[in-house]
């Protein structure tokens, strides 16, 4: 049985606590929850640009470590306002899936999260093909 | 503002805790401030956040339900039922009115008992009573109220800015603010803030263009004022004239001004009202307009509007604590004035004659009604529109030798008031005839009347 690979990307989104950006068991890929810091280190106002920067956050791993095209097969959102946030991240949160391919969920509410940022989102990844 | 020692380290010796005055500032029933703020229609909600159950809402310090009855109609009533106290909240909502859970009274949506049903028949206790309700009406995604006495309810304004230009489509958006009223509607009144706040001690915000330092003018008008922001950039000349309605309406132009194109929108980019929710906290209300003459290249982003959000940056709190402390938005800055501005230790400057200005035009008003009047409402000329003066014009007027500033100090005064001056004209009409004349000026010459020279600049200066 292979060794577990853990990716840390120098180019990679910024890194807030000592953890890899993601860790490769085989052709699935764990990738660390991530933060809506956008590549110029600012966070965007609103929960529905910032569930679109953590997206593109999370593709970017995926992409690094050779899942660009990868399965999303489960994730996991956290939110810190649950009850004025989960409607407007749900109303974007599904353009950012292809058709009839949406990943099983879990979102929920929490008290802080870290930078103080309102929205983390982690997942699981299977290899295509 | 009274005296104090200027004396280096002498934190100590400034005054404490002066009783402040809440004239302008209190929006309670009975308030001065509340009174008058009584006399007008206020937009309370987004129809989208009125769903099928009754939405409780709190109003000018005062407790409410919201809610739309099975035929379609609106009711705004007071929140606890004139039964035995319950939050209508609770209610159930009828063909016609609503109903409380407690004990069955149904209300129509004036307020009118309907019935009372645990009463013995023959009872005549609903006739003795009326619940407390106020009128509403909705207009274009909003919903207003009026709370006022009965006997006096004025005119629902529509403003020329939501009607011109022809397809100009309204996206309404409503933001929370923690804070009184005043201080967010006094911010209109302020536009040298937008060089500093938005440029300058921040880093860009909006546009670099909004780093140069404006010329300001504060120009009375029929609604109040005319917050004048007149700015080089290269050969061009740039206004940002946002009109301050009374009591607590603003309009302004977009935020991505590049001031490269000409341009002539005597329309507005924003519509917006300060609602008071209570002393403390109130909402930015209005709506985002959307057509071709106020933003010709369609940089505005429509669904970034709506609950708590605005294609404008630093309007909410949704950036972390961090970011904010780095580049403060409108909404860190006016909220950190506290819960209510404490005027006594305020220092007005030069820049601030409009937030003065907006302030005397309100105790005006205030006191017109303390007199027993009605205070000053939008005029409507023609269909029953009202004409604002709100203007984002870009025109090419070069500089040359001599004082640049009382070029662009006649350049924004002549540009609004020809605006002014035409409010007569039908709207279109009106747009064209200020084009048709700025554009005279200019060709006689006459924005360079303050000069003494009228020799072309060779080098142009660079404002940003």
């Amino acid at each position: 049985m292979s060794e577990p690979i853990y990716h840390v990307f120098a180019d990679g989104p910024e890194m807030v606590a000592p953890y890899s950006h993601a860790v490769q068991d085989g052709d699935r890929l764990y990738l660390t929850g991530q933060m809506p810091i956008a590549a110029d280190g600012l966070v965007p106002e609103g929960i529905e640009a910032q569930t679109r920067t953590v997206m593109a956050n999370l593709r970017s791993v995926m992409e690094k470590a050779g899942f660009g095209d990868g399965h999303i097969l489960q994730i996991r959102i956290f939110l810190t306002k649950f009850e004025s946030h989960y409607e407007r991240m749900n109303s974007v949160y599904a353009s950012l899936f292809p058709a009839g391919r949406l990943p099983a969920r879990t979102c929920v509410g929490v008290t802080a999260l870290a930078r103080d940022c309102c929205i983390e989102i982690d997942a699981i990844v299977k290899k295509n093909g | 503002m009274a005296t104090r020692p200027v004396t280096p380290f002498g934190g100590y010796l400034l005054p404490r805790s002066t009783e402040e005055d809440t004239t302008l500032t209190g929006v309670s029933r009975l308030s001065p401030g509340g009174e008058y703020l009584r006399r007008f229609w206020h937009p309370i909600a987004m129809a989208e956040e009125l769903k099928d159950m009754p939405m409780p809402i709190r109003v000018l310090g005062e407790d409410l339900v919201l809610f739309r009855d099975k035929s379609g109609n609106l009711g705004l009533v007071h929140r606890h039922c004139s039964h035995r106290g319950t939050s209508l909240e609770y209610g159930i909502i009828g063909q016609r009115g609503i109903r409380c859970a407690y004990h069955g009274w149904a209300y129509d949506n004036d307020g009118t008992v309907l019935e009372t049903p645990s009463e013995p028949p023959g009872s005549r206790l609903k006739e003795s009573l009326c619940h407390g309700a106020y009128r509403t009406h909705e207009y274009e995604g909003l919903i207003f109220a009026y709370m006022g006495p009965p006997d006096q309810v004025p005119e629902f304004p529509i403003y020329d800015t939501l009607v011109w230009p022809e397809k100009n489509k309204l996206v309404p958006y409503k933001l929370d603010m923690p804070c009184n009223w005043l201080q967010v509607h006094e911010n209109a009144a302020d536009p040298v803030h937008t060089a500093y706040l938005h440029s300058i001690v921040t880093g860009v915000q909006f546009t670099p263009s909004f780093a140069a330092l404006p010329l300001l003018e504060f120009m009375e008008t029929p609604l109040g004022l005319l917050s004048i922001a007149t700015r080089r950039c290269g050969d061009n000349l740039w206004i940002r004239a946002s009109d301050v309605i009374l009591p607590n309406v603003a309009q302004f132009g977009t935020g991505f001004v590049d001031g490269e194109k000409e341009k002539f929108a005597l329309c507005a980019a924003f519509t917006r009202w300060i609602t008071p929710v209570d002393d403390t906290n109130c909402w930015v209300i209005g709506w985002r307009h959307f057509n071709s003459v106020i933003d010709p290249r369609h940089e505005g982003k429509e669904e970034d509007i709506g609950r708590n959000k605005i294609d404008l940056m630093g309007q909410t709190d949704e950036r972390p604590y961090l970011e904010r402390q780095k580049s403060p938005g409108d909404w860190d800055a006016i909220v950190a004035q506290g819960p209510v501005v404490a005027r006594s230790y305020e220092h007005l400057s030069s820049t601030d004659k409009g937030v003065a200005l907006m302030r005397r035009q309100l105790k005006a008003g205030i006191s017109e009604v303390q007199a027993g009047k009605q205070p000053l409402q939008p005029r409507t000329y023609g269909k029953g529109i009202t004409p604002t003066y709100n203007n984002e014009t870009i025109l090419s007027v070069p500089q040359r030798e001599g004082d640049d500033q009382a070029v662009l100090r006649a350049f924004g005064h002549k540009v609004c008031a020809t605006a002014l001056n035409s409010e007569h004209l039908p709207v279109g009409e009106r747009q064209t005839f200020v084009e048709q004349a700025v554009r005279e000026m200019l060709n006689s010459g006459a924005l360079y009347d303050g000069l003494s020279s009228q020799k072309p600049k060779t080098k142009v200066a660079a404002n940003v």
